[in-house]
């Protein structure tokens, strides 16, 4: 098998990495009593329903959005492990610009998208300065700032000003004025533009990391900072500006998921590590970290989140169990020699 | 004056202390496996296992004890897993350890939910406080040691002198900091580098356990899946701002517990929005690493393997 061999040529594996991951996930369901076929019927039955395929397509914007924050930070160096802390400033702060301010629908979206971007990228600047002036691991701050993001989310929420009234036992904010809000593209469904917008920012980080002079000098950066700098390239600037470009695209992401899902901040949906900002750094990994493959590997965790709520529904199991299996998904994909050995041995044993 | 007298009680000195054993515990694990030359990124992940494991198993066992050396054996467990991946899988160490996190964060909520019913375990009475009768009439001591435990003192003294001298007296020790430094001359020298990091991760992967099973017992009586709350990370700052050596890291451990106990106070108090509060010890947190500057992981998790 020549095509295995090839370094390059990875996205075989890591489609045997999912596959692999899914099934273990789906088989260990049954150490908790339940028939992993009855799951995947429930899986099945849910996903070809309209409700199904409108939660898949719908979900896949914020995944991509995040997942290319991950990237963008990734092909310099930078491991931006706090992309969920981003992804829920953008969030918030977006709610709070649709909730509050009405002007014409399309300078209004873009209005709130900036400053959920911006937001973003805000979140990321104590990471980005203590790792360029003070050579701390970004790894750590920027995950301690996820912890901080949603105390922010919560406090913001809960303001007299913008929590919703209506709700009692939920802390929320005010629901976005139709104004900011995505239209829908088809009708009768909740997919709207974000989904195209997200394939165009793929597009475009694509085009950044590998057309463009600054993406050069960050991948190059990002393959050996040393031989980079005795190349004259700016290696603070370069990882500062990857940085707050990763940081800027998951608050975007965090932007999609209230103009286009949610409508509204919903602190509790924001607390723990089952958003999209850490399936979003999993995305990234499981394609091959390449916008193209990001795409595909954020439709198939749109696809098991989906599920999962399904799931949910229909069992006692929580949707933590998503989390679970994104995990195996990740060891598996750090270790992609396994597959390749399982792959060979197979090959011998029919031939 | 009235506010300071009320937040700098003799209550805030002991829960200090309290809250500071478990992440002594912990970040002294992640010590030893970071001198290794492996960081263990999944401490939080086995600190929640841990915590998980020993309110599961004290229930049926009645025993603090019992339950605490299991748990310490389960964190061995999945450090074990996660050494499978990072040492003999040549994983990358900090991806390998996020994949254990995400593994752990997942499977303990279903855990939970299939022996509870619900998203936290129930109270449990876990470890007796106030261990040393005598010292409770004595006045001020007797109001700061009244609510530890004997794995609190454990923790904060008889660990941090073990570990002293495990990693500057012992051989060991010194194969660590040789494999961690360089695992080529290591390797030349005839030290088993990948034994030695097999061994150093599932200790850190124990202590991981055992921090989270002094935290849910000793502290929380509970676990949820909150009950953490990135103490795990709070740890790996902690040596990295004590420059990895076992004495000022317990000294910037007293310090982000003091922190953590100051804004548990506060919350009680009711001044301001707890929220506000709650992020106090994150916060400062990422200040100190600051201004203590370079905190990076020993050779960035390179995998080792022969020619």
């Amino acid at each position: 098998m020549k095509v295995l061999e090839r370094e390059d040529n990875n996205f075989l594996y890591l489609f045997l990495v999912l596959i692999i991951g899914t099934l273990i996930g789906v088989l260990s369901i049954s150490f908790f009593g339940i028939n992993p076929f009855t799951v995947i019927s429930i899986i099945f039955k849910g996903l070809f329903s309209k409700i199904g395929i409108n939660n898949i397509l719908v979900f896949m914007a914020p995944c991509i959005m995040c997942s290319l924050g991950f990237l963008v930070a990734y092909k310099s160096g930078v491991f931006n492990m706090g992309v969920q802390g981003q992804y829920v400033i953008g969030a918030i702060l977006t709610s709070i610009w649709g909730a509050k301010v009405d002007l014409p629908a399309p300078i209004n979206i873009f209005l709130a998208l900036l400053i959920g971007a911006a937001g973003g990228a805000i979140w990321t600047l104590p990471a980005a300065i203590l790792k360029s002036k003070r050579n701390v691991s970004e790894i750590i701050t920027t995950m301690l700032l996820s912890f901080v993001a949603p105390y922010v989310g919560l406090y913001l929420a809960g303001l007299p000003e913008i929590a919703d009234p209506t709700r009692i036992n939920v802390v929320a904010t005010l629901p976005v004025n139709s104004s900011a809000s995505f239209p829908s593209i088809f009708k009768g469904t909740e997919i709207n533009i974000s989904l195209i917008a997200s394939i165009v920012f793929a597009l475009i980080v694509y085009l950044f990391i590998w057309k463009t002079r600054v993406g050069l000098r960050a991948r190059a950066t990002g393959l050996n900072s040393i031989a980079a700098r005795y190349a004259g390239i700016n290696i603070s600037k370069i990882t500062n500006l990857t940085f707050i470009l990763s940081g800027a695209l998951a608050g975007l992401g965090g932007s999609f998921y209230i103009l286009g899902v949610s409508h509204a901040y919903y602190a509790r949906t924001f607390i723990g590590f089952s958003g999209y900002g850490m399936t979003g750094i999993i995305a990234a990994f499981l394609g091959g970290m390449n916008p193209l493959g990001i795409i595909f590997s954020s439709l198939f965790f749109a696809i098991l989140t989906t599920a999962g709520l399904f799931i949910n529904v229909n069992t006692d199991i929580p949707v933590d169990y998503i989390t679970f299996i994104e995990g195996i998904i990740l060891a598996f994909v750090c270790v992609p020699w396994i597959m390749k050995s399982i792959v060979k041995k197979i090959i011998k044993v029919r031939g | 004056m009235g506010i300071f007298s009320e937040i700098f009680t003799f209550g805030l000195i002991a829960s200090t202390i309290s809250l500071c054993s478990p992440l002594v515990i912990c970040s002294l694990g992640g010590l030893i496996s970071d001198k290794s030359g492996i960081p263990n990124i999944a401490l939080e992940g086995i600190m929640s296992a841990g915590a998980f494991c020993a309110v599961v198993f004290y229930i049926p066992f009645e025993s603090p004890w019992l339950a605490t050396i299991i748990a310490g054996l389960i964190g061995g467990l999945i450090a074990f897993i996660l050494s499978l991946i990072c040492i003999k899988g040549r994983g990358d160490a900090i991806i390998s350890g996020f994949a254990v996190n995400f593994i752990c964060w997942g499977i303990l909520p279903v855990i939970s939910m299939q022996l509870f019913n619900a998203g936290m375990t129930p109270r449990v009475k876990g470890f007796s406080t106030g261990i040393i009768q005598f010292i409770k009439n004595i006045p001020f001591l007797g109001d700061i040691f009244q609510r530890n435990t004997i794995l609190t003192y454990l923790g904060l003294i008889v660990l941090p002198l073990l570990i002293s001298i495990l990693m500057y007296r012992t051989r060991f020790g010194k194969h660590i900091t040789a494999t961690g430094l360089d695992p080529f001359s290591a390797d030349t020298k005839g030290i088993n580098v990948f034994r030695v990091r097999y061994i150093a991760l599932i200790l850190s992967g124990i202590l991981a356990a055992i921090a989270g099973a002094d935290l849910s017992l000793g502290i929380v009586s509970r676990w949820t899946s909150e009950v953490v709350a990135g103490r795990g990370f709070m740890a790996i700052a902690a040596y990295m701002a004590g420059r990895r050596k076992p004495l000022p890291t317990l000294g910037i451990c007293f310090a982000f517990a003091f922190l953590q106990a100051l804004s548990t106070r506060l919350q009680l108090l009711n001044l301001i929005r707890s929220e506000v509060i709650q992020i106090l010890p994150y916060i400062i947190t990422i200040i100190i690493l600051g201004i203590i500057g370079k905190g990076e992981f020993t050779s960035f998790a390179k995998p080792y393997y022969r020619e």
